[in-house]
């Protein structure tokens, strides 16, 4: 028991410290500095916030009447040739007789400078944000009002296929690191007003925009709001990705299990916001994520919806057969043999035990190490660098191949086992999934091994009920299945013709009419007792 | 903090499993020794037992890494005598490097001599042996057990196949280790099948083994061999108990003596009961025939010729049938358990004659058998070639 009071005490102590760290590196300094008429001051101010900013530009000039102007924006993020064009040239060629105050008339309250996004502040603490990320401030004469004009204009890669999540006959655009760009992949699929968007900002130091985007009317209410109050308790210095954000939000963070569906691609987005679901961007990260999401809801790949019904419902069935090869395979291999061999047809019984004859490890340990070196070549194969990644799909196949049979180390019915249960657990759609059922593999493998059947079967009841137990932003994550939903059936073990799932899911809310209750209307109605 | 431990706990008690595998029950596969044939006979003093067990490294596939060069049958037999089963079986156990396991039991073999003296001492210690599987086959040898350690297998690998096969193919009576408990409790009257070991169809190669088949069945009466049907009447037997797939029968041709040679596909056995004075039972056949081959005349496209033939082919497996219950009812023993017919349907009246039944069933109890065959396949020969060859070269036959 030491042991748990010692880890509980550092726990303790780790987290004590956390609180009395600072909210952010630039507190102590003004938080809310308002604009002040003395120039100087000003400018002073800013430079004293960005020293050793060796990208920042303070660009000084007189305009008019020796009115002394400051342009103020971050070299590599701001469109120079604009800044020329729409800014300077404009100001500089202003006839000298201009007075600060007619200059302040045309910048301030005309704003006649040929830019089409420009905002006035006159808070020095958003000005300096505006900065940040990618504004240009220009601060002209004496005036308390200060122009942020959006000309950001940065670097990012263009829009290319999907490349985890591919389909044979769906839309192939896939998210990129802008989050502008994402939203605007989204709206080109919802022109409607009803397609909403709300930005906040989270990271002390890294001010990532976050957007939670829904579609107002068909999604609840309450879920937006809840999403919205998650994520604005979020209190860390930065985000780099959508999955730091995933795990600050999720209904039970010990949980294996993943809770919140991702997706990079804008029509599983669209298809999740046209349910009543709601969907987070982050800034820099080509992944959005989709809320709630529930565990069928991982078995379903965006290729489903765009083949045939009958043959996406016929593979759907394959999914869920891999699915239970994927966690079961192993240790039901290990249970049978090592404890219930009886249940092995005789004839079958006499292959297994003459690949085994030579074996020297327990088939535990055996099942054992050949899924560890399975997940090492998986891990090795994703973090190889292409160039060499042809030495490790050779040498991976001499490890769970039969070089390793030959040499006696493990039966040849083991490698069959081990690397069925590698593809199995590929063809589950969502890797997040796949991931909880590998890494629930090996505690299944060590009950199977000491209480066979039996404990296997305990394994599988301690799993569902944490399944049942589980919510995603209050959904169950078993529905629904369960609760038991008859109307909402359609689109779990099946994939309904789109023809007949005509409603949405019961935690859009009351708006669940997705299209009319007769879909095919041209077609005769179908006559008496067909 | 609470969270913490809550993860804590599991995986702490989890690790600790590791340390328990293989404590209790669980026996590596090739730690195993699988015991597949169970021969029983009598010794002097108690019991003798042969277990057969397959030898896995002799069968390790492409021999690497296997001691090669290993030659000899993939499978070994181990005796051991004691005053009864679980004696010998310990005795057979302290002397092997691997666990003896009756999870693969498929067949048990009793000597005839054993079957006479009764399967209770066997039956109790199967029914405490909870790994055998109910669906072990049994079978009776005439004359030792010993004998089935010899002969030759060539079709198969193993004998264990053979014998299995033998209650596959339906080629005689099959019996369960099941259908002996359930005939236990009812009374213990049960036909067994017989295997003989002669040298009729010993196979050609040099070492002439003595050739294995079945031939006949063993009838058992309250767990004692009474007595067995020959191979003629335990055909008869198979038709009633419906486990026969088809069977040749020969008839005399209506029109002119000569035969006719039938293979008649069994579909159903029905066997229907009547009570009110004593009780009777219908035992309902149905079957297809087709023609084999055609000695005769007769034109087997004339219906009415058919039916005829139909009824003789009926008559000649309603005699076989026959002949069986006789036997039983000789030996007083209800080895087809109609007496079940009777608790399973009337079971005031099951009852009232439970104490001798026997004696109803070997002597007042009518029994009748009524086969009804439809001839449905001719062959594309019309008549006799044999015939119609005689005819054209205008000599007699025979």
């Amino acid at each position: 028991m030491s042991v748990f009071l010692w880890i509980g005490k550092w726990l303790r102590r780790s987290l004590t410290r956390q609180q009395n760290r600072e909210q952010s590196a630039l507190s102590g300094l003004p938080q809310e500095q308002h604009g002040t008429t003395d120039e100087d001051k000003r400018l002073q101010w800013f430079k004293h916030q960005l020293t050793h900013c060796s990208d920042i530009a303070f660009h000084e000039f007189a305009a008019g009447r020796n009115i002394p102007c400051t342009l103020i924006y971050l070299k590599g993020m701001t469109d120079q040739k604009m800044i020329q064009q729409a800014v300077l040239a404009p100001i500089l060629s202003l006839p000298p007789t201009v007075d600060e105050q007619s200059l302040a008339a045309i910048l301030f309250d005309r704003r006649h400078l040929p830019i089409d996004d420009t905002m006035i502040t006159r808070s020095m603490r958003e000005a300096l944000d505006g900065i940040l990320s990618g504004q240009v401030l220009l601060v002209a004469g004496g005036n308390e009002r200060m122009l942020a004009m959006a000309l950001a204009s940065f670097e990012k890669r263009s829009i290319e296929e999907a490349p985890t999540e591919s389909v044979i006959r769906g839309p192939r655009d896939a998210f990129i690191e802008n989050f502008e760009v994402n939203i605007s992949l989204i709206r080109r699929r919802l022109r409607t007003e009803s397609f909403k968007t709300e930005v906040v900002k989270i990271g002390t130091e890294t001010r990532t925009p976050v957007v939670i985007a829904y579609l107002q009317g068909i999604c609840r209410q309450e879920l937006v709001d809840e999403a919205r109050k998650r994520l604005l308790s979020i209190d860390i210095d930065g985000v780099l990705a959508s999955g730091y954000l995933e795990e600050f939000i999720e209904d039970n963070p010990y949980s294996p299990f993943p809770q919140l569906q991702y997706t990079e691609r804008p029509d599983v987005v669209t298809a999740a916001l046209l349910e009543g679901r709601v969907a987070i961007f982050a800034d820099g990260s080509p992944v959005a994520i989709i809320a709630p999401a529930t565990f069928y809801m991982f078995m379903q790949a965006a290729d489903d919806y765009y083949q045939r019904y009958t043959a996406a419902s016929w593979i759907r069935w394959i999914r869920y057969v891999f699915l239970f090869a994927s966690l079961l395979l192993p240790s039901l291999y290990i249970a049978i043999t090592t404890l219930h061999a009886e249940v092995i047809p005789e004839k079958l019984l006499r292959t297994l035990a003459a690949a085994r004859e030579i074996v020297p490890f327990p088939a535990l340990v055996e099942a054992f190490v050949m899924e560890i070196f399975f997940e090492a070549l998986r891990e090795a194969a994703v973090r190889i660098p292409k160039s060499v990644g042809q030495a490790v799909s050779i040498i991976g196949a001499l490890i769970i191949g039969t070089a390793a049979v030959d040499a006696g180390i493990v039966s040849a019915a083991m490698v069959i086992i081990v690397s069925l249960t590698g593809i199995s657990s590929f063809i589950i759609p969502h890797y997040d999934l796949g991931l909880a059922f590998r890494l629930l593999r090996f505690p299944m493998m060590i009950l199977a091994g000491t209480f066979g059947l039996y404990g296997i079967a305990c394994g599988m009841i301690l799993i569902y009920l944490h399944l049942i137990e589980l919510r995603s932003f209050g959904v169950p994550y078993l529905s629904p299945i369960v609760p038991m939903k008859f109307g909402e059936l359609k689109d779990v073990l099946i994939r309904a013709p789109w023809w007949a799932m005509n409603r949405r899911p019961s935690f859009a809310g009351s708006n669940r009419q997705r299209q009319s209750r007769v879909a095919r209307k041209w077609a005769p109605p179908p006559e008496e007792g067909d | 903090m609470f969270a913490q431990r809550k993860l804590l706990v599991p995986m702490l008690a989890l690790s600790c499993l590791v340390l328990l595998s293989g404590c209790w029950s669980a026996v590596e596969l090739n730690n195993n020794a699988f015991a597949r044939i169970m021969l029983l006979d009598k010794a002097k003093e108690g019991i003798e037992l042969t277990l057969e067990f397959a030898l896995p490294n002799r069968m390790v596939p492409g021999q690497a890494g296997g001691g090669g060069g290993q030659s000899g049958p993939p499978f070994s037999y181990v005796t051991k005598r004691d005053g009864d089963v679980a004696k010998a079986y310990r005795d057979i156990q302290s002397d092997m490097s691997r666990t003896v396991t009756f999870g693969q039991l498929r067949v048990v073999v009793m000597s005839s001599k054993l079957a006479e003296d009764g399967v209770e001492a066997i039956l109790d210690f199967f029914t405490r042996e909870s790994k055998t599987h109910i669906n072990a086959n049994i079978y009776v040898t005439e004359g030792p057990t010993a004998q089935l350690t010899t002969i030759p297998v060539r079709f198969e690998r193993f004998p264990t196949d053979i014998l299995a096969s033998y209650a596959e193919e339906q080629v005689t009576v099959s019996v369960t280790f099941k259908d002996l408990l359930m005939s236990n409790f009812a009374g213990g009257d049960l036909l067994v099948p017989l295997l003989v070991f002669g040298r009729q169809g010993t196979d050609k190669e040099n070492d002439s083994k003595e050739w294995m088949g079945t031939g006949g069945a063993a009838i058992f009466k309250a767990g004692k061999m009474v007595g067995k049907l020959n191979t003629e009447e335990t055909r008869g037997a198979l038709w009633i108990l419906g486990q026969v797939k088809d069977s040749e029968v020969n008839v005399a041709s209506p029109t002119d003596g000569r035969t006719v040679n039938f293979l008649v596909t069994h579909e159903a056995t029905r066997i229907e009961t009547e009570f009110g004075g004593r009780p009777t039972f219908h035992i309902r056949c149905k079957a297809n025939a087709e023609v084999l081959a055609s000695d005769s005349d007769i034109d087997l496209e004339d219906p009415e010729q058919l039916s005829k033939l139909e009824k003789k082919l009926a008559a000649a497996l309603e005699e076989r049938m026959g002949r069986a219950i006789d036997k039983t009812r000789l030996l007083r023993s209800d080895a087809f358990q109609l007496g079940s017919y009777v608790r399973w349907r009337n079971y005031r009246e099951w009852n009232r004659i439970k104490e001798n039944w026997r004696e109803i069933y070997a002597t007042t109890a009518n029994i009748t058998e009524d086969a009804d065959i439809t001839i449905s396949r001719l062959g594309s020969a019309r008549k006799s070639i044999v015939r119609e060859r005689v005819k054209l070269s205008g000599g007699e036959i025979e």
